[in-house]
């Protein structure tokens, strides 16, 4: 039996947008890293507790493919998704 | 360990045995990566973020295969097309190239990528004996360890 599930491909391919190296002035890894460390969010209720929501989405999908935050890419990668701190899924 | 001058570039020939001792960072793929409208196969260039460079593909199975290299990290090098494996078997003369060398710290591991419903049961032929790792990821069907094709 071969194969991967056709939403874990969708999710890599989101991550993969966000995958090269980012400059980040406004410390919004920072804030996402310690509002994760603080409890598991669901990403559209992370990037809402940041600073900047707008910008910190782009942060939020770069962290988890550079493993600094984890995402259970077994569901579908949407608002809804469960970020963890590294280590603890 | 012979080789043939062609087209500014030289053929290296030699036993899988002495596989190690090709300077396979220098090689270029056995086949191009062009496409065009109606070509039945999806082939192009893939970045990977492990590399710092693009890598070629010749389905949409390959590409995903290395996107989700790219994903697991700790990826050292990527070689598509690596090289042409020529060999003999009962019904006479053939060749295989596998798609990917991908070289990992300590090891090195060969694919081939297709999807499961056009593997068929000639192509044992051209796979190494099937020792050491053998998974069966998305069209990856099969994959072993280098040191086990003698690279």
């Amino acid at each position: 039996m071969a194969g991967w599930q056709r939403r874990v491909l969708t999710g890599l391919d989101a991550l993969s947008a966000r995958r090269r190296q980012m400059t980040d002035q406004l410390g919004l890894q920072s804030e996402l890293m310690e509002l994760v460390g603080e409890r598991p969010r669901r990403l559209g209720d992370l990037v809402e507790a940041t600073s900047l929501p707008a910008a910190a989405r782009a942060y939020a999908v770069h962290l988890p493919w550079h493993r600094r935050l984890a995402v259970d890419l077994a569901r579908p990668l949407g608002d809804d998704s469960w970020i963890y701190p590294v280590g603890r899924l | 360990m012979d080789g043939d001058v062609a087209d500014g570039r030289e053929d290296v020939i030699c036993p899988v045995q002495d596989l190690s001792g090709v300077p396979a960072l220098a090689s270029v793929p056995v086949r191009g990566f062009t496409w065009r409208a109606r070509q039945r196969h999806r082939a192009g260039l893939q970045y990977l973020l492990a590399t710092g460079r693009m890598h070629g593909f010749e389905s949409l199975a390959e590409r995903r295969l290395l996107l989700a290299l790219d994903f697991t990290g700790g990826v050292e090098e990527v070689l598509s097309q690596p090289f042409r494996l020529r060999f003999t078997t009962a019904d006479g003369a053939d060749d295989h190239t596998p798609d990917f060398l991908v070289l990992l710290p300590g090891t090195a591991v060969l694919m081939d990528v297709r999807p499961a419903h056009l593997v068929k049961e000639k192509d044992s032929v051209s796979s190494p004996p099937q020792r050491g790792r053998h998974l069966r990821p998305d069209g990856v069907t099969r994959w072993w360890r280098a040191g086990s094709a003698g690279c």
